[in-house]
């Protein structure tokens, strides 16, 4: 084995524990933490942002595609599902209580084979049914089986505006709450014999790479683009996370700093032993920057490696229990890309690097032979 | 004191102490400034984003308001509630909220309507700038989002519609012709592309609803009725915007939690330097326990380090916090998308409670991880280290 590998493993590895032991293991404990808290946080983060895509998905698709032609319609080729829809807003009126809604109408067929709507009775639903949320259904106290009115927004001003209403039986409730769906977008079907000239577009489910080589990002949106603000927001707690938690492991390379110190000053006398041996100050620089190295390393790897089996754990157990009222789910969801970790590895390496150099700079400027007479 | 001042001179300016060991302590300085700073920026944001956006929803809805639970509006003489109200009128003003739908020239939009008193306007401080008094009948304040959305500016015409309205479609009052006095924008998206302020005798004349009101909103944190009766029931900021408070808070704890950790492995460096110490002094340690110095001294020069360190990082790092505090506060320095967190850069708000509490908990665990390192030095033999 490489000498200045052996001395460092040594010096890692002190035969007495409770002499060297203590130092080690304090630099170990701060940038295993580190690890552990990262990994874990963007774990969290990731699993969240899963849940913020499945959750849309079941109600707005994959895409959108904004070009809803009934000739494309009817020569659509599919590796993927479709629903063309027509949305638009309206109020809904029950028991002097009054709402803003949007009323997505689909082809009744679609409500279970393309949306995922966690509907309370799974009734198939007909022109003038609708299906709604279960936050409107509570705010407006609207049942299963009501009939309310629908009143039309979209006003022409002139001398022979009127305001088009209709009547709809709610036919089902749906419990969605993402984006806050379940609060206004209200289903309803198409009448197949008076389906409007224009959709509002068609929703897609699945693999849509033949329509990415036609149709320009404007016209195929995905859903992180529909919602990209949102999506933008989490992407940014992301990175935020990730450079705040990048402070623990700079705190703690604090510590590794001190480590080195520690361990120079106390091997004053073994290093200028090997210096007499004919070692020379590059190679004992190496040894503690190896050593540095190797107590960083082993600590992140520990921690990473911690993190990924609380994660397994958690996606297999679920021992982390949410309340789904609040969180549309009841178990913390926690998900790690290798891509992360590959991040969080090579910004520890850089980090570890610098504070690992720092008390090296300081240490060629002291004279061993002065720490030696001063018996340190 | 003396003493004190002894100790602090000798940790960190005595020529006889070794360069490595005063470097020790400074890093540990360092590392405890940062841990507590970032701890103190976190607490100072976490408070200073729930004021903020507790302070914007307040501006527009009160901090609370007294609503009927089975009527959007009821006629105000049919309660006996005006005369509760009556006693805290200045700060207790009705309100009436129709949703309907608003057309410029170019576009349509829904909108909720929330007439008020013109004199109560001025306890708006969105509206605040608008000379209440010549506000006139058919006058409007509208959203910045909405008025982005309509592709409208101040002055230009507007037309009200209520879609529910069962008035014959040709009657001219159907339509409730307005002109934009101002545009507000109070920086929570839902607020400024949907609400709009006109007077209350406007909205009560328009929807047909004289003398009614939706009910009364609450300018005043410490006005609460205990004793309403049913239908009657008053409902706060906290409790109206209950999804966006608990989002709040959920976040709040693991964020602590998390930041705390820096802080928590910024001790480390402790136990680091009070190593160094022992190691660098003791010969002199096991010359004094020879001479008889009881272990419960010799743990306190070593607590005392501890402390010592502590209180300075700890005092660094708030005034480290402090500062960023106020950069932040003047320049704004972190932004935010203003349509998602209701603002558009990261409030702080710097308490000087909450920094006496961080350095007390600080020296607490500055004590706690001393005695850590203690429990070495008390076993000390001073015929082994003086032999060797």
């Amino acid at each position: 084995m490489n000498i200045i590998f052996l001395v460092a493993k040594r010096f890692l590895m002190s035969r007495n524990l409770l002499e060297g032991g203590m130092i080690n293991f304090v630099s170990f404990l701060g940038l295993f933490i580190g690890a552990v808290s990262i990994v874990l946080s963007l774990a969290v983060l990731n699993g969240f942002q899963d849940v913020l895509g499945d959750e849309t998905k079941k109600i707005y698709g994959d895409y959108i595609l904004l070009d809803p032609n009934k000739d494309f319609i009817g020569n659509i080729n599919n590796d993927f599902q479709y629903s063309p829809f027509y949305e638009e807003e309206f109020f809904i009126l029950n028991n002097k209580k009054q709402s803003l809604i949007k009323l997505k109408t689909i082809f009744s067929d679609k409500i279970d084979s393309f949306y995922d709507l966690n509907r309370s009775n799974g009734m198939p639903i007909n022109k003038n049914d609708i299906i709604i949320g279960n936050s409107l259904s509570d705010r407006m106290n609207i049942s299963i089986g009501d009939s309310v009115a629908i009143y039309d927004t979209n006003i022409a001003i002139n001398s022979l505006a009127f305001v088009k209403s209709q009547n709809f039986f709610v036919k089902d409730i749906y419990q969605n709450r993402i984006l806050r769906s379940d609060e206004f977008l209200v289903f309803g079907a198409f009448n197949k014999e008076s389906i409007p000239d224009e959709l509002s577009g068609i929703e897609l489910l699945g693999n849509v790479d033949a329509l990415k080589k036609e149709y320009s990002k404007d016209k195929l949106i995905a859903w992180q683009d529909r919602n990209r603000q949102l999506f933008d927001a989490t992407e940014i707690e992301k990175k935020i996370t990730f450079f705040t938690l990048l402070l623990i492991i700079i705190v703690a390379s604090f510590n590794l700093s001190s480590s080195i110190v520690q361990i120079s000053t106390k091997k004053t006398r073994e290093m200028a032993i090997l210096n007499a041996f004919g070692m020379n100050e590059r190679s004992i620089s190496m040894v503690f920057f190896v050593y540095g190295y190797l107590l960083s390393l082993t600590a992140i790897i520990c921690g990473v490696l911690l993190a990924l089996l609380i994660i397994i754990l958690q996606n297999q157990f679920g021992f982390i229990v949410l309340n789904p009222e609040f969180y549309l789910i009841d178990k913390l969801p926690m998900e790690i890309s290798f891509k992360e970790i590959s991040i969080l590895l090579s910004f520890s390496i850089v980090i570890i690097g610098i504070f690992v150099s720092f008390p090296l700079l300081l240490m060629r400027k002291v004279n061993p032979i002065i720490l030696i007479n001063k018996n340190i | 004191m003396n003493f004190i001042f002894l100790f602090l001179k000798r940790l960190f300016l005595s020529k006889q102490s070794n360069f490595f060991f005063r470097i020790t302590n400074i890093v540990s300085i360092i590392s405890l400034a940062i841990g507590i700073a970032s701890l103190s920026i976190v607490l100072s944001s976490v408070s200073g984003f729930e004021n903020k956006v507790f302070d914007k929803l307040s501006n527009i809805n009160g901090y609370s308001t007294i609503n009927n639970l089975f009527e959007n509006t009821f006629n105000k003489s049919d309660v006996p509630l005006p005369d509760i109200v009556q006693n805290n009128e200045p700060l207790i003003f009705e309100y009436i909220e129709k949703p309907a739908v608003v057309k410029s020239k170019h576009n349509s939009n829904n909108i909720i309507v929330y007439g008020l008193e013109k004199n109560d306007l001025s306890h708006f401080s969105l509206l605040q700038h608008i000379n209440h008094e010549k506000l006139s009948f058919n006058d409007v304040v509208i959203g910045k989002e909405l008025a982005s959305k309509l592709k409208v500016k101040k002055g230009d015409p507007l037309i009200l519609v209520n879609p529910i309205s069962n008035k014959s479609i040709l009657d001219n009052n159907k339509f409730l012709f307005l002109k934009i006095k101002d545009i507000y924008s109070s920086g929570i998206y839902d607020y400024d592309s949907r609400l709009i302020f006109m007077s209350l005798s406007t909205v009560q004349s328009y929807f047909q609803l004289e003398n009614h009101i939706s009910g009364w909103m609450i300018f005043e944190k410490s006005i609460n009725f205990n004793e309403l009766d049913l239908p009657f029931y008053q409902i706060d900021l906290k409790d109206r915007h209950a999804e966006l408070f608990r989002w709040i808070n959920t976040q709040k704890w693991p964020i602590i939690f998390i930041f705390s950790l820096i802080a928590l492995v910024s001790y480390f460096n402790l136990l680091s330097s009070i190593n160094i110490l022992f190691y660098e002094k003791r010969f002199n340690l096991a010359i004094m326990k020879t001479y008889g110095m009881s272990n419960k001294k010799l743990a306190f020069m070593f607590t005392l380090q501890g402390i010592l360190l502590a209180l300075i990082g700890s005092v660094l790092g708030i005034i480290l916090s402090y500062l960023i505090v106020i950069l932040q506060e003047k320049f704004h320095i972190i932004s935010l998308p203003e349509n998602i967190y209701f603002v558009s850069y990261l409030p702080m708000v710097f308490s000087v409670n909450e920094s006496f509490y961080i350095v007390g908990v600080s020296i607490i665990f500055s004590i706690i991880f001393s005695s850590f390192a203690l429990s070495q030095i008390l076993s000390i033999n001073p015929s082994r280290i003086l032999k060797n």
